[in-house]
C-alpha cells in the first residue's frame, strides 16, 4: 500500500476524507474477506465514539481495522459438503457397533 | 544407477529406522477413535483419535463450553475416562451441565431432588468422568504433569481444555509466539500421552453475531490451523439471516488431517436440559 498522507476522518462531515476509487480497489483487493463498506460504516461510528475522539482515521488506522476484521465476510458458508468415501462406511459402522445406545440417547425423537 | 542391496542400509541408527524393523503390530493396529456420540459429526470426524488434538471455536454464546461437555459425556458412555478442564465455569456449573445432559433435565435451574440424586449418582457409578475444580488458569507446564497423572492414576484418555487463553501467558506484543508455542506444545502432548485433546479457542472479534466464524478467525490461526489435527466451528444456524430453524447449530468440520473429510454436520439445541441432538 501506497502512502496517502490525505486520508483522514473528517468530523465536521462525519465520514472519510480521501478515501479514493483506486484506494478503494486496493483494499477491496488486499482484503477480499472483508466487507469493506460495512467495516468503513463501524469505523465511521467508532471514531465518532468517546473512545475514537483521540485517532485521527488515517490510513494506518483503516489498516489496523481492517487487519483485525478478516472474516467479516460468511466463510463457507454455501460450500457444498463432501461426499463421504464409501470405503469408510465399514470404519464407522465398526466405530459404532460398540454402543448403539448412545445413539438413541442422542437423537432427536421425530 | 547401480541397485544397492537392501541388506545394505537395514540397521537402524539413531532416529533413522528401516520401516522394515518397525513393530509388526503396528500393521495390525488401526486407531479407531472414539465415536463423538453423533453420527451426522463422525462421518467426517471418524471419531476421536488417541494422540491428535480437536480444536472447537464459535463465536461468543454460541455453546461452545455446552457442546464440549455434551462431548465428554458422550465419551465417558463409552467407557472412555475423560476430564474437564474449565478455567471459566465454576465446577459446580460443569457439574450441573453434566447431570442436564445425563438426566435430560434442567439441572442448571433446579436443586437435585433425591430421585435425581440417585439418578446421578448411579449414571457417575457408571461413567468415568472428572473435573478440574480450579478455575485459575494454569501453564502448559503444570497441565503437563498433571495430565501425565491424569492418564496414569485415571485412566484419562480425553481431556477438554477451555479455554486456550488460560493456558497461554504473553504479553500483548508476543501473542502470537505464545499461541504458537502453547499449541505446539499441546500437540507434542497429545501424541506423547496417547490422548485425545479437545482445545476451546476464542475467535477474533467478528463484526456482527450474525456472520459465521471461520477458520481463518481463530486468534494465532496459523499455528492453530497447523497443529490442530481437527478444527470444529460451531455456527448457530438462526443468526444468519437464511435459515431461521429453531436451535439448529452447524458443526462445520474445516479440517481434518487423518482421513481429510470436511464438511457440515448439524445437530438441534434443546434449551430443556443444555444439550445436542441428530435428526
Amino acid at each position: 500500500m501506497k502512502k496517502h498522507p490525505s486520508i483522514h476522518f473528517d468530523r465536521n462531515l462525519g465520514s472519510f476524507v480521501g478515501l479514493s476509487e483506486s484506494i478503494m480497489k486496493e483494499l477491496h483487493r488486499n482484503y477480499p474477506n472483508v466487507a469493506l463498506e460495512k467495516e468503513l460504516a463501524r469505523m465511521t461510528t467508532w471514531l465518532q465514539s468517546p473512545k475514537g475522539k483521540q485517532r485521527k482515521g488515517t490510513i494506518g488506522f483503516i489498516i489496523n481495522w481492517l487487519n483485525n476484521a478478516t472474516t467479516s465476510l460468511p466463510e463457507n458458508k454455501d460450500e457444498p459438503c463432501e461426499e463421504i468415501p464409501a470405503i469408510l462406511n465399514p470404519y464407522l459402522e465398526e466405530l459404532w457397533k460398540q454402543h448403539p445406545h448412545l445413539y438413541l440417547f442422542n437423537r432427536l425423537a421425530t | 544407477m547401480e541397485a544397492t542391496s537392501p541388506s545394505v542400509f537395514v540397521q537402524p541408527i539413531g532416529n533413522i529406522v528401516p520401516v522394515s524393523d518397525l513393530p509388526i503390530g503396528y500393521r495390525q493396529e488401526i486407531h479407531r477413535g472414539i465415536s463423538t456420540g453423533w453420527k451426522s459429526l463422525d462421518r467426517y470426524l471418524q471419531g476421536l483419535r488417541k494422540g491428535e488434538v480437536t480444536v472447537v471455536t464459535a463465536d461468543t454464546g454460541v455453546g461452545k463450553t455446552t457442546f464440549c461437555t455434551h462431548l465428554m459425556v458422550n465419551c465417558a458412555m463409552q467407557d472412555t475416562h475423560v476430564w474437564i478442564n474449565s478455567w471459566e465455569m465454576r465446577p459446580e456449573i460443569i457439574m450441573r451441565k453434566i447431570a442436564s445432559i445425563a438426566l435430560r433435565k434442567s439441572m442448571k435451574v433446579q436443586n437435585f431432588d433425591a430421585k435425581d440424586n440417585a439418578q446421578f449418582d448411579e449414571w457417575l457409578r457408571k461413567y468415568p468422568i472428572y473435573v478440574n475444580p480450579n478455575t485459575i488458569g494454569t501453564d502448559i507446564s503444570v497441565l503437563a504433569g498433571e495430565l501425565k497423572k491424569a492418564r496414569d492414576q485415571f485412566g484419562v484418555q480425553v481431556v477438554m481444555l477451555d479455554h486456550l487463553d488460560y493456558l497461554v501467558k504473553y504479553t500483548r506484543q508476543q501473542l502470537h509466539e505464545a499461541i504458537d508455542e502453547t499449541v505446539k506444545r499441546l500437540h507434542e502432548l497429545a501424541f506423547e500421552l496417547e490422548m485425545h485433546f479437545v482445545l476451546i479457542c476464542h475467535p477474533r472479534q467478528t463484526s456482527t453475531s450474525t456472520e459465521e466464524v471461520g477458520i481463518h478467525s481463530l486468534k494465532g490461526s496459523s499455528s492453530i490451523k497447523q497443529y490442530a489435527d481437527n478444527i470444529l466451528i460451531l455456527h448457530r444456524c438462526s443468526r444468519s439471516e437464511s435459515d431461521n430453524e429453531s436451535g439448529k447449530v452447524k458443526i462445520r468440520v474445516a479440517k481434518n488431517r487423518m482421513f481429510g473429510t470436511e464438511g457440515n454436520a448439524y445437530l438441534f439445541y434443546q434449551p430443556q436440559w443444555d444439550g445436542y441432538l441428530e435428526l
